[in-house]
């Protein structure tokens, strides 16, 4: 059934390159993308829900955590190629693009999200990185995808800082490897995971160091982040949409696979835990400064994706309770991100520019997506029901007692962030706007119904952690300890 | 009978020789012909290791290095520059002579790191030099201020990752040595793609060019 995935991915990206029109290209490819989609609920749900077993076959591994991304990242693949359909349809209408650039975006996005699956899917440490690092390779023609300025150098940090940062993952894998071996030569995840507690402590630290740095710098952790805010910005905004709300957590799933292991090794998950707490609260205050000075309202978003990354991998962090927030907070914000990334595509197709100071009167011009955009900043800044306000009342209670420091300085980080987002966004939304915008009231469109859809899952979120959904988190929560 | 000690001993001391030399070429076709003859020790010393300790995954992935590291990827990227007439010369923030003398304090280093504080391997050796390769391609990656020095010094690290795992491991699964060199051929490709972006936008693949988005 895994294998149905991967096959339906690589059909995508034979449509993607062989059908001869765009519109036939949209069509299969969106009909593809749902069977992708309804593939992995079939194969993640019962898993998630604990009516299968853990699935572990050939190379492959599915546990309720990694089911839990499997789904999330074929959810969004789902809605960002519907999402995509309109986007490059209104840009190949204008002429900004051609039928060439809409093969290399549908067939690139596929094999973007077939890499992404594989790599938490995969049982083996060492195939795990090679997809990870094909994420990297996949998405960067897309974040080169148009020939305008500042795309070239947005493309170029992406690609040598991440497969660098990545590389010294790898080195962290071989120390992994090294202090292993002897004992039978496989890098299979379960596998080691049932040696953890014979394997050499100082090893494993010194491969947690590397795997964080390296891994790190694909999620985004402060002071690897560099590539982020421009590689967000340049991308088309589906493609930014996948970047933020799938592809940090996928690197981020890399790191807590890691972590087991080494807690493991340890007995006990101190740590580790001081290690993501230190890079937490870094990527949360770091960020914070950057969105009150941002005059660009991709980046802006690009910066908060930092910062919840940084909210995530403290969590992680804060031992049980944590990690069930942690993955409240994972879902919540892949869906609010990707949601307020599609608003942002059609902000920046009405108004041809992602400056602040040239947008403005959305919600009058643009009332649909306005409307979305406006729903999407409260549910980030985790205003009620949001599923972020319930992982970060956790992050608060579960800093209270043991990091109060580090409490103090996150707080003061997150109402900075606030301020920025009402100081930036709310004018962008309310007050009126230069001339630069097309006359024509807004249509109710395929991306519309993805936001919604985003939308309506995030209140649905929301109110299931109150109603008894808590209990499927916290079963999915326990396959990590 | 040579003992891999000798052996590892005599390659460790000729790729360490020929990063140093690639790390302080200014002209582009010398600077590429020193990666080859880095990668062509790499490769060789696969071989050898695999050969003498019967390890038959150790001889493919030597070939398959040795077709991928040595003959395809400086073929590509010197015929790029040929036909899209890049500038010979390369550009560094910092002299040739300086860089040569910051290589040497590295190699230094991550012997010292290599004996202090890695502990449990019996070929500290390969280790050290394996780090030392890390360390030089990202001084290139630092030093350097053009397209294709920060690409090398990328493939330089990636040579010591390569030699870190023949050290500490035997090599990876071979499965796993296939992806990876599969992402790097995938790697120099959309380099070079980059590459060609760069010269046709702004006939020049200086990185002074990539330096407009900050905050």
């Amino acid at each position: 059934m895994i294998l149905t995935l991967f096959i339906l991915c690589v059909l995508a990206v034979l449509a993607a390159l062989l059908l001869p029109h765009a519109r036939s290209i949209f069509s299969v490819v969106s009909i593809l993308s749902t069977a992708i989609f309804a593939a992995a609920g079939f194969v993640a749900v019962p898993i998630m829900l604990g009516i299968a077993p853990a699935l572990q076959w050939g190379f492959w591994y599915l546990d309720p955590f990694a089911s839990t991304f499997l789904l999330v990242i074929s959810f969004l693949q789902w809605t960002a190629t519907l999402a995509s359909v309109p986007y490059l349809g209104y840009e190949l209408h204008e002429r900004e693009i051609a039928l060439a650039d809409v093969r290399r975006y549908f067939a690139l996005l596929n094999a973007f999200v077939l890499s992404m699956m594989f790599s938490v899917s995969v049982n083996n440490l060492g195939l795990m990185w090679v997809a990870l690092e094909a994420t990297t390779l996949a998405t960067t023609l897309l974040v080169a995808f148009y020939p305008r300025k500042g795309s070239l150098e947005a493309a170029w940090k992406y690609i040598v800082l991440c497969s660098t940062g990545i590389s010294l993952g790898l080195i962290g894998l071989l120390l992994t490897y090294n202090a292993a071996s002897g004992t039978g030569g496989s890098i299979d995840w379960t596998y080691l995971l049932s040696l953890a507690p014979t394997l050499s402590p100082g090893m494993m630290k010194l491969a947690f160091i590397f795997v964080l740095i390296g891994y790190g710098t694909k999620v985004g952790l402060v002071p690897m982040h560099a590539w982020l805010p421009d590689a967000h910005s340049r991308a088309p905004a589906p493609i930014s949409a996948l970047l933020s709300g799938v592809l940090l957590n996928a690197a981020l799933f890399s790191i807590i696979r890691y972590k087991m292991l080494v807690d493991g090794a340890l007995h006990a998950s101190d740590w580790t835990n001081w290690l993501l707490l230190f890079f937490g609260v870094l990527s949360c205050i770091v960020p914070a400064a950057f969105i009150l000075i941002q005059t660009d309202y991709k980046r802006l978003l690009a910066y908060s994706s930092i910062e919840h990354m940084g909210i995530t991998t403290m969590l992680f962090g804060l031992g049980p309770v944590g990690t069930l927030a942690a993955i409240i907070h994972l879902v919540g914000h892949a869906l609010i991100k990707s949601m307020l990334f599609f608003g942002a595509g059609n902000i920046l197709l009405a108004f041809k520019s992602t400056k602040f100071e040239r947008v403005g009167d959305v919600l009058r011009r643009m009332p649909y997506t306005g409307g979305f955009f406006l729903f999407g900043l409260l549910a980030l800044l985790a205003v009620p029901p949001s599923p972020l306000f319930l992982s970060e009342v956790l992050l608060f209670s579960g800093l209270v007692g043991a990091h109060p420091y580090a409490l103090t300085i996150v707080a003061l980080a997150l109402a900075l962030i606030g301020a920025g987002f009402f100081m930036r966004i709310m004018p962008m939304l309310f007050s009126p706007a230069g001339e630069s915008m097309r006359e024509t009231r807004e249509g109710f469109d395929v991306s519309h119904a993805a936001m919604a859809l985003h939308a309506a899952l995030v209140v649905a979120f929301g109110f299931a952690l109150w109603s008894g959904g808590l209990s499927v988190i916290s079963f999915i929560a326990s396959s990590i300890h | 009978m040579i003992s891999i000690f000798t052996i590892t001993a005599g390659f460790s001391t000729l790729m360490l020789a020929s990063a140093l030399m690639l790390i302080t070429r200014m002209r582009f076709s010398s600077f590429v012909s020193m990666f080859r003859l880095l990668s062509l020790f790499l490769s060789l010393f696969a071989l050898a290791t695999g050969y003498m300790e019967g390890e038959a995954h150790l001889i493919a992935v030597g070939i398959l290095v040795l077709i991928v590291k040595v003959i395809l990827i400086p073929e590509f990227l010197t015929r790029i520059a040929h036909r899209t007439n890049i500038n010979q010369r390369l550009q560094s923030y910092v002299r040739p002579t300086a860089l040569f003398f910051a290589g040497l304090a590295l190699i230094g280093l991550s012997f010292l790191a290599a004996l202090r504080y890695i502990p449990g391997t019996e070929n500290q050796l390969g280790l050290g030099t394996s780090l030392a390769l890390v360390m030089l391609g990202i001084l290139l990656l630092l030093s350097r201020t053009d397209m294709f020095g920060q690409a090398v010094g990328f493939l330089v690290m990636e040579n010591g990752i390569f030699l870190l795992g023949l050290a500490m491991t035997g090599g990876m699964p071979f499965l796993v040595e296939i992806g990876i060199l599969f992402d790097l051929c995938v790697f120099i490709t959309l380099i070079i793609l980059l590459v060609l972006r760069a010269q046709a936008e702004h006939s020049s693949i200086g990185t002074e060019y990539l330096r407009e988005l900050v905050d």
